[in-house]
């Protein structure tokens, strides 16, 4: 049954323009980003540290473009109330909404193959090292749809959830660098950096897999969709 | 079968529905019947299991519309006021999504019927976007039936038909109406007297009047209702004899406008002959004698405090 929604959630991505506007937004920016940017080829290396370090900046825009339009479009024209009938549990609609978005990203990011491909001319990659930056990518990546689904379940249009999650996002991925501008006490900074995306996805990205980080993760997507089952829920019992 | 239990639905302060109870039987067409903010939806919603109701409980098909909630929605069909649809998506696929929903056996085989049987088969493959209101609106009637459900609840199925397409999609309720149980709320009193063998009108939250559809029209005793014109002025005495003729439940004097006096009268039976032999005796000459046989929509105007006009609004937007 669940198979059903999620068909039916990358069937309407790729019914709407969303999709390839987004992809391309996706590619585009982070390829000019990493060649011309960070200049790849005069740097000499051959590693895409620097081409997934970026990533998380981008997926601050690049994931509620993705998740806005999850519950909010079906409460805006009106399909909430038939998607809501249908025999599902809240939770199955749910996770499926969740994977519907995540299968999204991870075809987005399926087509960041050829990058690592086509830089491996330049030098041998380890592939230990991409499989572990791929993975971190998933994380950071689900984390931010988790995050992203539960705002455009709370918001009443697709604008005010695109924007509400990218002040979210912003918030989780940039909180830990907020010692570096500011002097904060010791312990707030530690926590800073602990509720912060970027301490554990770069710890990650070194090919690092620590239980602490993939738990962590594991709590913002569970927590996320918690909390949207539960708006779901109470919305049945107060509209 | 739909069993309704004393349900209540409070929006903050507001009350939606107000400690409704009902029965609807299998294999009958139910009409509900109210002026906008009746509280008709929010009944269905809570039926549905959109919302959970306040007080009260309610069963379809003998489960529990909250406490197994899933099982309930199994059993029903559903066709929202707004018909809301998915634009982007072709007819076959958003089909295809409704019955993997469901999880219906035979999935091609149940979708085809509920094409053919909507009239959609032409319409398969175009996206539901391109569609006019009168497709989209079978549409919504396709998805609702694909499972072959025992309970039907339609709002406003017909909206936005032409009058083909209303004979068409009329007959294929009346048709479901045969094996199901089926809540039909409209606000288009024809189409409950075609369709429906029972009726409830609610206002303000309340079922004010239920019953079969004779039982509706005849509501307060008045099945007829007649317009008097004569040559001539009724006194105060004839009036009291017209008052006081057998059956007559209400007399109503519209007084005498260039010598020509206008009278209703509504009662219980057929007054014809008593009226012209009334008429006789007090020497009086008939002009007119206009009987109105009361309707549906004299009961609803009557019980929710609305006007003809009114309906006929509703019925044309």
């Amino acid at each position: 049954m669940i198979r059903s929604l999620i068909q039916k959630e990358v069937k309407q991505y790729f019914s709407s323009p969303i999709a390839y506007i987004t992809m391309t937004f996706f590619l585009v920016i982070q390829s000019v980003l990493f060649f011309i940017f960070q200049n790849f080829f005069v740097s000499n290396i051959a590693s895409l540290r620097g081409y997934f370090g970026l990533m998380p900046i981008i997926f601050v825009f690049l994931l509620p473009s993705i998740t806005m339009r999850t519950w909010a479009e079906e409460r805006k024209q009106g399909s909430y109330e038939l998607l809501i009938t249908l025999p599902y549990r809240t939770v199955d609609l749910v996770i499926g909404k969740f994977l519907g978005a995540f299968i999204l990203f991870c075809i987005m990011l399926a087509l960041t193959i050829s990058i690592p491909i086509s830089v491996s001319v330049f030098g041998v990659f380890e592939i230990g090292e991409l499989i572990g930056e791929y993975l971190a990518v998933l994380f950071v990546a689900a984390a931010g749809i988790g995050i992203g689904t539960c705002i455009s379940s709370l918001a009443t249009n697709q604008i005010s959830a695109f924007i509400i999650s990218v002040l979210w996002l912003c918030f989780f991925t940039l909180i830990g660098n907020v010692s570096q501008f500011v002097a904060l006490p010791e312990l707030l900074s530690r926590f800073f950096s602990y509720i912060s995306f970027n301490s554990h996805y770069s710890s990650m990205l070194k090919g690092l897999i620590d239980t602490r980080d993939i738990i962590y993760f594991l709590v913002i997507i569970v927590g996320s969709l918690i909390l949207t089952v539960y708006t779901i829920e109470k919305r049945k019992e107060s509209q | 079968m739909i069993d309704v239990k004393n349900i209540s639905k409070r929006y903050g302060n507001i009350v939606a529905v107000d400690d409704v109870s009902l029965q609807v039987e299998s294999g009958s067409i139910v009409g509900l019947l109210g002026p906008n903010g009746a509280g008709k939806t929010s009944l269905i919603r809570v039926l549905t299991g959109f919302h959970h109701p306040n007080e009260g409980r309610a069963f379809v098909d003998s489960v529990d519309v909250v406490k197994d909630s899933v099982e309930a929605r199994k059993r029903i069909g559903y066709v929202p006021e707004s018909l809301p649809l998915y634009p982007d998506l072709s007819v076959f696929e958003y089909l295809t999504f409704i019955a993997n929903a469901r999880s219906l056996d035979r999935n091609t085989e149940r979708i085809e019927e509920a094409l053919s049987h909507c009239g959609l088969s032409e319409m398969k493959y175009r996206r539901i976007g391109d569609l006019s209101k009168g497709y989209r609106q079978r549409v919504g009637l396709a998805q609702a039936t694909v499972h072959d459900p025992a309970v039907l609840i339609l709002d406003e199925p017909t909206s936005g038909l032409d009058p083909l397409q209303l004979i068409d999609i009329r007959g294929y309720i009346k048709e479901l109406g045969k094996t199901k149980t089926v809540i039909l709320s409209t606000h288009i009193m024809q189409e409950v007297e075609a369709l429906c063998e029972k009726a409830l009108i609610m206002n303000q939250g309340k079922i004010v009047a239920s019953g079969s559809m004779n039982d509706l029209r005849t509501y307060g005793g008045a099945a007829y209702q007649y317009s008097i014109e004569f040559l001539g002025t009724l006194t105060k005495d004839g009036f009291s004899r017209l008052r006081a003729l057998p059956n007559v439940l209400e007399v109503v004097d519209h007084g005498a406008e260039k010598k020509r006096h206008k009278v209703e009268v509504r009662s219980g039976k057929d007054l014809e002959a008593s009226i012209f032999d009334f008429t006789c005796e007090e020497n009086l000459k008939l002009l007119g004698l206009t009987p109105h046989k009361s309707s549906v929509e004299d009961v609803f105007v009557k019980l929710t405090g609305g006007t003809n006009d009114q309906i006929t609004d509703s019925e044309g937007s």
